[in-house]
């Protein structure tokens, strides 16, 4: 299942679940940034956890639920972290911003206030050329806040 | 068209029948966090891939006679949020809060690190520290038990056969009076996650409760041979002891003089003598109870 939706995909079981989903269901707001588990750009959420979908195949997450961040949105409302990240200045280039919000929205789906340093940890697979990290923590800490 | 061929049982008996005429081109897939990186870089393309993760019964963390018992497909992530490592196995459990990131920890296992068997492998000192087995099955059916040691054998290299895939972690159940711990230090150090081990060393010691001296201890360095190795002169010097901290320098210089003879004089290898000193006091503190035990060195 992704964002909600059942697939059933004909596709090589040992294809990356992050291939799978922007070649096989077009869902490319996954980034690919480098393929080897370092930069998080890649992040989706499975079964209620951030993975890297670089390093998943896709054989793997039979009966599974996947979210991407195209799943954030809601009847054509933005999820409050989207929201939170356009708000706070966190979105520069753009690239990380998928992989991030969904490390972000995995933190807040287990755990609805994080500090700030469970914030940076849950982001801390993640890289961001850009911002310097500090105005996606305090999007991060908005929602948690209002939670 | 290169292909592979993908099995996923979903019991320990139909991975026993996917284990029979395992081959060199076998691929055994636990979390595949290492193994999408090697087949993508050696560019394998084709073969056959034995998917372990899709068995739920090898995916627990428990106390059974005597031994932690660990099951292959049990992750970093579930590792080293367990209070049970934390309380019998600590140092099990600092090891599997660094290792990658929270993403990697999410899908990495144990039982794929061991089978890596990277010389930089963080759960491989913690393990061997603590005469941790691993309990294998192959195409037979026959169950083997085999010591970390036994099982690492070289860089990237395993003594497991073809055949045989790794079902569970044992870990001998530490009683009261025991103290383990894990230190690192990375290769690239701007980051705080996705950090390659440098250094790792993993030390454990077991106090007598009346004199409060060290009557047994296991310091396991790795990152800096090609298997990590126990660091004897560095175990006489705890053992016997109070944990005192004129003893932390004896205990440190130990560390660097084993790291020296293990690098074997290559010089690219030279700072780790400098970062066994950084990662040996932080350990040190922790056996002798002056820092918190849980991988962030939070002070008392």
């Amino acid at each position: 299942m992704v964002n909600g939706t059942e697939y059933c995909i004909d596709t090589d079981a040992e294809k990356r679940l992050l291939d799978v989903l922007r070649e096989d269901l077009k869902l490319t707001g996954t980034k690919e940034g480098c393929g080897e588990g370092e930069c998080g750009a890649c992040t989706v959420i499975l079964d209620g956890l951030a993975i890297n979908s670089c390093l998943v195949m896709v054989g793997q997450i039979r009966g599974k639920e996947v979210i991407t961040v195209e799943g954030l949105e809601k009847d054509g409302e933005l999820d409050g972290l989207q929201k939170a990240f356009i708000s706070n200045g966190a979105v520069q280039c753009g690239y990380c911003t998928p992989g991030m919000l969904m490390a972000g929205k995995a933190l807040l789906l287990r755990n609805p206030h994080p500090s700030e340093a469970e914030i940076r940890l849950a982001i801390s697979g993640n890289l961001c050329r850009c911002t310097g990290y500090t105005k996606i923590v305090a999007a991060v800490k908005e929602v948690s806040e209002n939670a | 068209m290169e292909k592979f061929v993908f099995d996923t049982p979903g019991n320990i008996k139909e991975l026993t029948s996917c284990l029979k005429g395992a081959d060199s081109g076998t691929y055994l897939l636990s979390g595949g966090t290492d193994l999408i990186i090697k087949l993508r870089g050696k560019g394998i393309y084709s073969g056959r891939i034995i998917d372990m993760s899709g068995i739920r019964e090898l995916r627990y963390i428990t106390i059974e006679e005597d031994y932690i018992r660990i099951g292959a497909n049990a992750t970093f992530a579930e590792i080293g949020e367990s209070l049970l490592i934390e309380q019998f196995a600590a140092c099990v459990g600092q090891a599997a809060r660094q290792v990658g990131s929270p993403q990697i920890r999410n899908t990495a296992t144990m039982a794929g690190n061991i089978a890596n068997s990277s010389p930089r492998g963080d759960s491989i000192p913690a393990l061997m520290a603590l005469n941790a087995l691993v309990k294998t099955i192959n195409g037979k059916g026959e169950v083997s038990h085999r010591t970390i040691d036994e099982t690492v054998i070289g860089i990237g290299k395993n003594s497991l056969m073809k055949d045989e895939a790794i079902i569970e972690i044992l870990i001998p159940y530490k009683t009261e009076g025991s103290i383990s711990a894990f230190g690192k230090c990375g290769r690239e150090s701007s980051r705080t996650t996705v950090i390659i081990s440098n250094i790792n060393v993993a030390a454990v010691v077991k106090y007598d409760s009346n004199t409060g001296l060290v009557v047994d201890a296991g310091v396991v360095v790795g990152s800096a041979a090609p298997v990590p190795y126990h660091a004897l002169k560095a175990e006489n010097i705890l053992i016997g002891s109070t944990l005192t901290g004129e003893l932390c320098e004896s205990f440190v210089a130990a560390l660097q003089e084993h790291v020296t003879a293990s690098i074997t004089g290559v010089k690219k290898y030279e700072n780790k003598i400098d970062e066994v000193k950084g990662v040996g006091i932080d350990i040190y503190n922790i056996l002798s109870g002056n820092l918190i035990s849980g991988g962030e060195g939070r002070w008392k």
